[in-house]
């Protein structure tokens, strides 16, 4: 049984750092190759890691091979477009000035009650406040609605709003998360200075959030309270 | 553009990687086909016939670890288990049974290099 746990791990790293190679995209909404690469890694991993009579090679390599192949056809996809439609397909408008197209629900398969269902998903309760619904190459539904029907902004009230700032976690269980505070213009002695002149120290510090305009939101960790 | 390095570089690591596991089959099986020719040929009642079986099964038992890295057990076993059957085949003084037991043996060894070869049959 050792040599099946031992298995397990590196089969584990292997199928994380191949997911991890693939990119975000394959853990996000997945492409067509992306849903069949994920599908076909957890099957392969399983084999090996189960029956010690097959060679942990069986299943690295394939792990390796099918990593290379999704790596290469996302390549290929964004530098040839006729390959990313050969893949991936195209979007395709479903709904019209709330009319749903029926030769296109037809050939994706969709019937009004996934159309339906689809639309409430996304919030939209009434067909005739879409001007345009897409079917993305994803399966996912995209929904523009007409603008009687859109949520009124603050330039439609008039109504003059401050600049918008990114809060960003700072901090995070005492440790400093520098890329967000690249992203809001802070460095290290900023950050250090504010908790100076908040008699704190990093390791108090469970959350602190802060913004570019130099507010900032600290919550301290229970034993430091 | 760094990942499609990336992966070039594991595609040719693969290749390399199975071009070398063939090599080592190709190379464990000439030699045992070598121990096993020698080792067939021998005459009722020859005394080397016992030193060349167990020459070959040290050969085989050497050269079992290193095929385990890429080759399934079942069928290492099945080598080890043909090979089993000619030392006692010679032990019992069975001649004809030793006879079965060395083409058995040269059967064993021949579907190691098929499985390991790249053919229609093994990707269909």
């Amino acid at each position: 049984m050792y040599a099946v746990l031992i298995r397990t791990i590196i089969l584990f790293v292997s199928i994380s750092a191949a997911v991890r190679l693939m990119g975000r995209r394959t853990v996000g909404e997945l492409q067509t190759s992306e849903l069949v690469t994920t599908l076909l890694l957890s099957d392969i991993a399983a084999v090996p890691m189960q029956e010690i009579g097959i060679p942990l090679l069986g299943g690295i390599i394939p792990i390796a091979a099918l990593v290379v192949m999704e790596i290469t056809s996302s390549f290929l996809t964004v530098r040839f477009g006729v390959i990313n439609r050969f893949l991936n397909g195209r979007p395709m408008v479903v709904v019209c000035d709330g009319v749903p197209d029926r030769q296109v629900l037809r050939r994706l398969r969709m019937t009004n009650e996934d159309l339906f269902e689809s639309l409430r998903k996304k919030d939209v309760f009434d067909i005739e406040d879409v001007r345009y619904a897409i079917v993305e190459t994803d399966g996912q539904l995209s929904v523009l609605l007409r603008s009687s029907a859109q949520p009124p902004t603050a330039q439609d009230a008039g109504v003059s709003v401050p600049p918008e700032s990114v809060r960003v976690l700072a901090v995070s269980d005492g440790e400093v998360c520098p890329d967000s505070l690249r992203l809001i213009g802070w460095n290290r002695q900023k950050l250090d200075s504010t908790l100076e002149r908040r008699g704190l120290r990093m390791e108090d510090v469970f959350i602190m959030t802060a913004r570019a305009d130099g507010q900032e939101t600290i919550i301290l960790r229970e034993d430091s309270q | 553009m760094k990942r499609i390095w990336a992966a070039a570089g594991i595609a040719l690591g693969i290749v390399v990687l199975c071009a070398l596991m063939l090599s080592q089959t190709r190379t464990v099986t000439d030699r045992l086909y070598e121990q096993l020719d020698l080792l067939c040929a021998v005459e009722e009642g020859d005394p080397s016939a016992e030193r060349l079986a167990e020459e070959l099964c040290a050969l085989w038992e050497k050269e079992e670890k290193r095929l385990s890295l890429h080759i399934r057990h079942s069928e290492l076993e099945e080598v080890t288990r043909s090979f089993t059957q000619l030392k006692s085949a010679l032990s019992v003084g069975e001649y004809d049974l030793f006879r079965m037991a060395c083409d058995d043996a040269r059967v064993s060894v021949d579907h190691l290099l098929e499985e390991a070869r790249l053919s229609w049959k093994n990707v269909i």
